[in-house]
Formats: structure tokens, sequence, C-alpha cells
């Protein structure tokens, strides 16, 4: 056995030798002429005509993009340039991609937006939204077996939000909790499931013992039977405020901005086509939307600490 | 320790008098340590919310139930292969190209802070600049490797945009301050005395670098690097959260949605990929070895050639010489060509990073990071978090080492057996488990657990837990495979029973270097036991992926300082532990 293993330390150093002087080094060196190749044609591309959406990730991203993609291909007409749809899958990227211009238009939730307008200064800028989004509200679900039967029942369980970054999912249960008297972070042991379908199906499993989502979700999730409102139900709806628009980043045209406000606008639930549409995006119509809108969210998430005071 | 003495005692109830001398002789102070480590395990146990009941309970079967029961069939149509197949490509190259151009940057590193080729240390205490130099960047690639790809990936988000570049970042600056720190420690481990030599008798340290220190080390760094190419290509996972793309992205996204067929098919996808990546790399490690003997038995053959003068001869000689040369350098080559594939694949939107722009954003997201949040409110939660973090880590580590070496000496008594078609069967079902344990990641295991066993660190510490066995009964039995059979052979020769016998001879002689993988773990757990937060798993990850969520940096901060501090703990206990206990590896 010592022998052997003499003979495979003798064999280890002979390889090394022989791959130390070319195998390794060799595929290295052209990695890096292959690099800096890339970097020279890498420059000469620039971005192209492509006008490109995206949508914070409320919602499972396949059903994201069955949503957006019809919308993708309207606007695609109406400003006659080709539309994109890029899927996200984290709320915060998305903020940080529209900041940056990596985007050219998003649909935010209200906190989302507000982040957005923070972080590039108030460039970024809402211009329509659903009209229901001008009265928004949140659902408090429980399993129907439940003690729970109000938020004052909540101290000491485990409740769960949708993404730290959602305004229906988060923030707004958030303030309209502390405004009940709930101290979240020390009556509640919070978790965050990462998006609404996520809330309410980890309450009907019973891996949390509450959750709050939109109340958008909560009702389609109920219409399409995906949910079974015999072991869930809710237990506190939220009062109104103003949620989701249409964001667009700083530096777009003005002819560009007006023609994406008059294609959202001049959506008709009577006409058949544009009903499609409609119906993916649960909306009725859509109305202009403008920043004064959202300074409510905006003091809630003062209040709660998840905006700093500029 | 002392389980072991007295079960010897009871199996040899006539030689009392001989056990008492027998006796060990540290077996109070091992006594401790055991008791110590049990102590730690429940308390860490307790911390962790360690609850197997909740895993039984009806509500939780019947959601599990729900989800596990549609697994079957896997999602198999044509349009959604093709789509893993490609994620699977983009898993690839962002895990070759991060783990190349670390090994790239790694190496100067290792060189500089690894204490082996340092002139003034020669012989005595290392002068104090030098000293100094090396701390420092000891410290800087401490934090670099602890601080969670995730956190570097979205750094990389303002300058590149969301993508692949933002992960192969993210994942580039973690393995570079892993790889140097391993790199110099294997260094370290080698034998000192052809460096040693040749730098007393006065060649640069470059030529001695080249000469003596590197070539002794390449095959367990190279070993080492294509190791870390495959946790890469698992970490790779969580970058699916920067849309860094790949099967972590799908992976995410079907977890999501409770796409259970979806699940499983990705899932299918990644065990069959890492088990590739392993085959890859223990081809490639098996030619280190190869290819040295091929060497010496082609001198000896060329020197018989020599005495036939022939033509013919001479032709098959210059065949044979060309079919060696191929195969010493086929595989070289062929890796060298799937590096360069992968730079290729990837999309490096490289217009991205040349705008001026990009760079005022990193600034204004760097500058975010200062000062961090100091109020106390926040600093209680990351204390509590913290034990937390450290508790899980530690309990699914310790529960995983036991559960580990249980199998693994269970596998390697059946293996001394040689056994029938029924315990074969048992083995590879044994070992095909091993392999689907270690090639789901940790955060993936913590998002299924947690459809059974809630949102909390339990889930946790049961994921940190099964991807542990995985890894470390294979560690353990490979091992256990590695050492000298001739004492074991002279206690079965003198009467032992064959299911007892490696306990005295094969596990003592394995036991430092079994421990030292353990505390390794114990490292690798901690890492990722503070991103187990993010998927609603328990410990300091939560508040983490919050702040990050709301663009509070000066709170990102905090968390990042705290878990450099958990981080730095754990390595420096482990480097203590591993030298004071375990000092053959």
């Amino acid at each position: 056995m010592t022998r052997s293993r003499f003979v495979a330390a003798i064999s280890r150093c002979l390889t090394a030798r022989h791959l130390s002087r070319s195998g390794q080094f060799g595929s290295l060196a052209s990695g890096l002429l292959l690099l800096a190749g890339l970097s020279l044609s890498g420059s000469q591309v620039m971005a192209d005509g492509e006008f490109r959406i995206s949508a914070i990730p409320d919602e499972a991203p396949t059903e994201l993009i069955r949503k957006f993609e019809p919308m993708a291909d309207y606007l695609s007409k109406a400003l006659d340039m080709d539309v994109s749809f890029v899927p996200v899958t984290d709320y915060a990227a998305t903020v940080e991609a529209l900041v940056s211009d990596q985007i050219d238009m998003a649909w935010l939730g209200g906190f989302t937006y507000v982040q957005a307008a923070q972080r590039s200064d108030g460039k970024v800028e809402p211009i329509v939204q659903r009209a229901e989004d001008e009265r928004f509200q949140s659902v408090f679900i429980t399993q129907s077996d439940s003690p729970i039967q109000s938020v004052a029942d909540l101290k000491g369980v485990n409740f769960t939000f949708g993404s730290p970054s959602s305004t229906s999912g988060h923030l707004m249960p958030r303030h309209f909790l502390s405004e009940e008297g709930i101290d979240v972070d020390n009556d509640l042991s919070v978790a965050f499931s990462g998006a609404h379908d996520a809330t309410a199906f980890a309450v009907a499993g019973g891996r949390v013992d509450a959750g709050a989502l939109n109340i958008k979700v909560w009702e389609k999730l109920v219409n399409e039977q995906k949910v079974d409102t015999d072991k869930l139900r809710v237990f506190y709806t939220t009062p109104e405020y103003h949620d989701y628009n249409w964001t667009i980043r700083s530096g777009l045209s003005a002819e560009l901005r007006q023609k994406l406000i008059d294609a959202f606008v001049s959506l008709d639930m009577n006409d058949p086509e544009d009903k499609i549409i409609l119906d993916l995006q649960r909306a009725t119509r859509f109305v202009p939307s403008q920043a004064s809108f959202y300074e409510g969210i905006k003091q809630a998430a003062f209040e709660a600490e998840l905006l700093a005071k500029p | 320790m002392t389980c072991i003495v007295g079960m010897k005692l009871k199996s040899e109830p006539d030689t009392t008098q001989l056990a008492l001398r027998l006796r060990d002789p540290e077996r109070i102070g091992r006594a401790w340590i055991s008791f110590g480590v049990l102590l730690l395990l429940f308390a860490s146990l307790a911390g962790s919310q360690f609850n197997p009941a909740i895993l039984l309970d009806h509500d939780s079967l019947s959601t599990a139930a729900d989800f596990f029961d549609t697994f079957w069939p896997p999602r198999s149509d044509a349009d959604f292969l093709r789509r893993l197949f490609d994620a699977s490509v983009v898993t690839v190259s962002i895990a070759t190209v991060a783990t190349v151009l670390a090994m790239i940057v790694a190496t100067p590193l290792a060189v500089a802070i690894t204490s082996r080729l340092s002139l003034s240390a020669r012989g005595r205490r290392m002068k104090t600049p030098p000293r100094l130099l090396r701390g420092t960047l000891r410290g800087v690639l401490l934090f670099l490797r602890s601080v969670p790809e995730l956190i570097w990936a979205l750094l990389f988000v303002g300058v590149t945009g969301l993508g692949a570049t933002a992960g192969i970042m993210g994942l580039l600056i973690t393995n570079i301050g892993i790889l140097a720190k391993n790199y110099a420690e294997i260094i370290e481990s080698g034998e000192a005395t052809v460096t040693g030599h040749m730098l007393d008798n006065g060649n640069g340290r470059c030529k001695t670098l080249l000469h003596a220190t590197l070539p002794q080390c390449l095959p367990e760094l190279l070993s080492y690097s294509i190791y870390r190419w495959e946790c890469t290509l698992r970490t790779s996972v969580v970058l699916g959260f920067v849309g860094a793309g790949g099967l972590g992205q799908e992976l995410l996204i079907s977890i999501r949605q409770l796409a259970s067929p979806e699940v499983f098919s990705i899932i299918l996808v990644f065990v069959l990929l890492v088990s590739v990546a392993d085959a890859i790399s223990n081809s490639l490690r098996r030619q280190l070895s190869q290819s040295a003997t091929q060497h010496a038995d082609q001198t000896a053959g060329a020197s018989d050639t020599d005495n036939d003068s022939g033509p013919s001869a001479r032709w098959q000689g210059q065949l044979g010489k060309a079919s060696s040369l191929l195969r010493r350098w086929g595989r070289p080559c062929l890796v060298g060509l799937a590096v360069l594939a992968c730079f290729n694949a990837v999309d490096w939107q490289l217009e991205q990073w040349l705008r001026p722009s990009s760079f005022a954003r990193t600034r204004e997201f760097i500058q975010g990071f200062f000062p961090p949040d100091l109020s106390a409110g926040l600093w209680q939660r990351l204390a509590g978090d913290a034990l937390e973090t450290l508790s899980m880590a530690f309990a699914g580590t310790a529960l995983a080492s036991i559960v580990a070496i249980v199998l693994s000496y269970v596998l390697f008594i059946v293996n001394l057996r040689g056994a029938g078609l029924f315990v074969r069967l048992l083995t590879s079902a044994l070992h095909l488990l091993q392999i689907v344990l270690r090639s789901v990641p940790e955060l993936v295991w913590a998002m299924l657990l947690i459809i059974v066993a809630g949102i909390g660190p339990f889930t946790g510490t049961l994921a940190l837990f099964l991807a542990s066995v995985g890894v470390l009964s294979r560690l353990y039995s490979e091992c256990l495979d590695n050492q000298d059979d001739a004492p074991l052979e002279n206690l079965v020769a003198n009467g032992s029973s064959l299911g007892l016998a490696p306990l005295w001879s094969t596990l003592m002689q394995a036991r430092s270097q079994l421990i030292s993988y353990s505390l390794y773990r114990w490292e690798h757990n901690l890492r990722a036991a503070t991103l187990m937060g993010i998927v609603g798993a328990g410990g300091v990850g939560q508040e983490l992926y919050l702040r990050l969520s709301v663009f509070q940096f000066d709170k990102v901060a905090a968390c990042v300082v705290v878990i450099v501090v958990l981080v730095a703990l754990a390595d420096s206990i482990s480097h203590f532990l591993r030298h004071r206990y375990a000092p053959t590896v």
C-alpha cells in the first residue's frame, strides 16, 4: 500500500508539471483573448429601437407572461415599434432596472413606484392606472377553523406578507395593522411568502396562521377555484388606497409619452379585442395617473420605516 | 469515544484486567468534549425550533401530498425540455466562467497570502510589515467570501442590469474569496521541505513557486477548483433572484407556482448535471495520475524500440507517440474548448458596462451602505437572528454528521463482506440517495421543505441537514475506503468480528479527517444558513432580503456586518479546531 501511494505521489508531481506548462495556461490565455474580442465587438452594439416593458412579479411569472404579452403586442401596434416584455423575478430588481434606464416602462405597485421615484429623484413618471387602482384594498385571511376573528387576535401568531416590496401584500397591511395597534415587528412572527398567490397557498396549507394579500388576486383565486373557501376565510379588509400604475422612465420623448397614454386610455371594454387585454389586466378601463396619488403610500412607508426620509 | 470503550468492555467481559490497562488515557477530556458537543447540539436544536412532529401534522401532510402527488410524471413536453436545455447551458456557462475567472484572480492572491513563500519567515518569525500585509489581504478575502453572492450580484444589477453578468460577478467575487483561502491552505498543508530548501539556497520566490510549490500542489489545487465548480453550479440557483437566468430561475418560478411536475423535471435535470459534473471531475482527476504512469511506461518503451531499427517499428513508434499525445492532451484540450464555449455562451451585456451612468449608480449604491444603521431595535432583532443562524448551521451539521457516519460505516462493512443481490441493490439505492441529496442545493431543499415543515428555522435546519448528509456520507465513505487496510486485517485475523473491527482500526485512522470534513461542512452550512431567510426558512437572511427589497442599504450594511462576523467566527473556530484536534489534515 505504501509503495503504491509513493508511485501515486510521484505521478502526481509529473502530471502537475505537464499541466502547469500548457493545458491550463493555454485555455486561460485563449479565454482572455476571447474576452478582449468580445469587448471590442460589444461596445459597437448599441441599444436599438426596441421598447422594453416589464412588471413587478406580484404573481407567478408564467401568469405575468400570459398577462403582459398581449399587452406588449397591442402597444407594439399602437406605437409602431417593437415592444418586448422582460420578465423579472424580483421586485427590487424591477425598480432598479427602470431607474437605471434598462427598461422603458414598468407596471409598478404603489410602493415600488414610490421607491422608483425616490431612487430617480422624481424623474420616473406614473402615466396611467386602472380605474380599479384608485380604490384598492387588501384582505387578511386565515383558516376557517382558526380562532382568529379580528386583527386584535393576531398577537403572537405566525403571519405572512407577500413580497417585502409589495404595496397590497406588505406595506399597506402593515400600515393598517399598526393603526389597529399591532406592533408588527414585536407582536407577530413575520414571514414573506414572496407573492400574493403564494400567501394564499401558505395559509391554506397551514404553514402560517394568517396572511395578507391583494384583494384582486384573492377574488381571482376564489373565482378560479384555486383556493378552497371551505378552508379559508377573510377576517379583515383594509380601507381603500391607490395602488398599481404604469410608470415610464425619465428621458422618454413627450410624443412617445402621449402615444402611450392614448393607447392605454383608448382601450375599450366594448371592443372584443380590447376586452381580452383588459380582462387579462383585470381592468375595466385605464385612466391617467399622477404622482400626487401616491402621497398616502409614501407617508405610510415613512411611518413603517420602510422608506428612508430624504 | 467513551461509548466505544463501553462497547469494547461488554464484548470482552473476561479480560477486564487487560481492558483496564488499555483504558483510553484521554478519556476524561474526551468525555468533556462529547458532553460539550451534546450540550451545544441540544441548545442549537432548541434555537432552531427543531420539531420533527410538524412533519407528521395532518395539515402539512395533506398540503405536501397535494404537491408531491402531481410530482409524477415530470413535465417532459418538447417545448419545456428545450427550455430546460437552454437553461442548463446558461447555468453551466455561468458556473464555469465564474470559476475559471476566479481561479485566475485567486492564484496570485493565494500566493501572496501564504507564509510558505515568505523570505522573512525562513527559520524565524515573519517580520511585521509582511505579516500585516498578509493579514489585511486575508481580511479582504474573508470579506469577499462572507458577503452573500446575492448582494454582490445586486451590486452589479445597478451596473449591468438584470441578467447573467450580474450573476456571474456575484459568484465570481465570492469564489475569489473562497478559492484564494483554500489555495493558500492547500499550499500550506503540502510538503514544505523542497520549497524551503530552494528559498534557503537563494532561489527567487517566483522560481521557487513555479518549480517547487506549484508542481507539488497542482493536482490538489485543480481537484479543489473542480470541486468548487460543482459547488458554484449549485449555488447559482440563488441568482435566479436577480434574473441571472438558468435552471435556478426556472426552479424559482416553478416552485412559486407550486407547479410540481415542472419542479420535478428541473430537479432531475439538476441531479443529472451535477452527476455529469462529478463524472467529469473524477475522470479529470484520474487522468492526472494516469498520464504520469503512462509517461513512465513510454520512456521504458522508447528504449526498447531503439534496439529494433526496422522502419515499420519506427513508424509504429510514431503512431504510438501520436496516440499517446492524443491521450495526454485530449482531455485538457476538450476542457479548454468547453471553457471557451462557456465564455462564448454568456451574454456579457458589455454595452451596459461602458455607460458612465452605470458607474454613478454603483457609486451611489456603495455609498448607501455607509454608515451602517446602528439603531437598537434593528440590532436586537439581528442578535436573535444571528443566534438562530448559528443554531441552524450547528444542528444541521451535527445531525448530518451522525447520520452520515452511520451510513458510511454500514456501507463500508457491507462492502467488506462482499454481499448478495439484495445488499448490492440496497447499496446502490443508498448511493442514488446520496447523489440526489447533494445535487439539490440547500436553498432548493428549503423551498421544497417549506411546503411540509412551514416557515421558520426548522425548515432551514432540515434543508442543511439533508444536503449535508449527501455530501458528508460520500466524503466519509471515500475517506474510510482510502485508509490502510493492515490494522483492520490484523484485527480480523486475530478474531475480531468484521462488524466491529473497523470501529477500532479504519474509523480510528480516519477520525481526524472525518472531524475536519465536518468542520468544513459547518463553515459551508453557516454561509448557506445566512441565506435561508430569503425563502422564509429562518436566520438572518429574512431581514437582509427585506432591507434589500426596500433599498435601505444602511440596514443591509448592518445585516452584512452580522453575516461577516458570523462567517469569520466560524472560520476561525473551525481553523483552530482543525489544527488542534485534526492535525493530520
